[in-house]
């Protein structure tokens, strides 16, 4: 996507930036991204199959996400399953839109709507 | 650096006979997104549903799969519709879908200003069994032609499969209205056996008219959806 600035896909629907989130420190599949979005929401967001492949469509159409190359080792994996990865790119759009969120916290904490904890 | 939970042979075979049952369910219901969407990511939608019944129903029992199921009929609506819409809208999908329907409103409307006054005026010279024929080709062409344009344009169906499915909906159709306007008004005065002899010629030429088509297209290497 060159040329691209991420700030043109800002704002992420929630969906994508839990994706992201979760191919931000590892190449996973489908099950392992819902998995990790679960264990780090302690369970309030379960992403479905159709949510989850819509997103997925829509990121490596964007060129935020990209297929991993790689095959897993059949004895230890299942062979059928995708894996996916952040691109260059997809790493900048993370990286803007968890800034662009901090900015609005930082408003949320400047109107007393939040403590600091 | 690659994340893995382990790996599953079958999760659906895994997961007991509710998790199996599940998971030839939602194989079924994957039917409501697009056949393209279906084909790119179908199989793997059905392995991470599977997994997520065989899970759901090891840790916290069966009752959990209703939750699953709850869930996933949730997220099934809402995204399918949304595939659906995209599949129509993207890559000059509503361009085609326009141009078609204004071409097919311009041929009707040809037939009607040009052809339909000839016709009539005509008609009293004609023989019976003409008139039934050409009254036939008219009214199933135009049935016939609706009924491929709604199943071939929001792609739910392609080619010769479409043309066979058109060609036995427009003959229930036909049969259907035959049937309504007997009950409704008794048997006409003209022979019936003409009127049944043209529909279904009537009926085999726009089923060959349109077969010859899909397989021309095909032959000539073009979008195989017609």
């Amino acid at each position: 996507m060159a040329g691209r600035e991420p700030g043109e896909l800002l704002p992420l629907t929630p969906a994508v930036f839990h994706i992201l989130l979760a191919l931000a420190d590892a190449e996973r599949h489908g099950y392992g991204i819902i998995k990790e979005v679960e264990g780090r929401t302690d369970g309030s967001v379960r992403l479905g199959p159709g949510t989850l492949y819509g997103s997925i469509k829509r990121m490596l159409d964007e060129g935020v996400i990209e297929e991993s190359d790689e095959r897993p080792d059949p004895e230890a994996d299942d062979e059928r399953r995708r894996y996916y990865r952040l691109t260059d790119f997809g790493r900048r759009v993370a990286t803007a839109e968890a800034q662009r969120l901090a900015r609005l916290v930082a408003a949320a904490r400047a109107k007393h709507l939040l403590t600091r904890t | 650096m690659r994340a893995s939970d382990g790996g599953t042979a079958d999760a659906g075979r895994a997961g007991g006979g509710g998790a199996q049952l599940s998971r030839r369910l939602y194989a079924i219901l994957l039917a409501a997104y697009p056949r393209a969407f279906r084909r790119e990511y179908g199989r793997e939608m059905l392995l991470v549903f599977a997994e997520r019944c065989r899970d759901e129903s090891r840790t916290k029992g069966r009752a959990a799969l209703a939750r699953v199921w709850r869930e996933t009929l949730f997220d099934l609506a809402h995204t399918a519709a949304r595939e659906r819409v995209d599949a129509i809208t993207r890559g000059g999908g509503l361009m085609r879908i326009l141009r078609t329907v204004v071409l097919a409103l311009l041929a009707y409307a040809f037939a009607l200003l040009v052809a339909a006054p000839l016709y009539v005026r005509n008609r009293e010279a004609m023989p019976g069994f003409v008139n039934s024929l050409i009254d036939a080709l008219i009214s199933t062409g135009v049935l016939f032609n609706v009924v491929f344009l709604i199943l071939t344009l929001p792609r739910f169906m392609e080619g010769v499969r479409a043309v066979r499915a058109a060609l036995v909906i427009t003959t229930l159709l036909i049969v259907a209205l035959i049937t309504l306007m007997v009950i409704a008004s008794g048997p006409p005065a003209y022979p019936n056996l003409s009127i049944i002899v043209a529909q279904i010629l009537s009926l085999l030429v726009w089923f060959s008219v349109h077969l010859w088509w899909v397989l021309r297209k095909r032959a000539t290497g073009s979008a195989a959806t017609v």
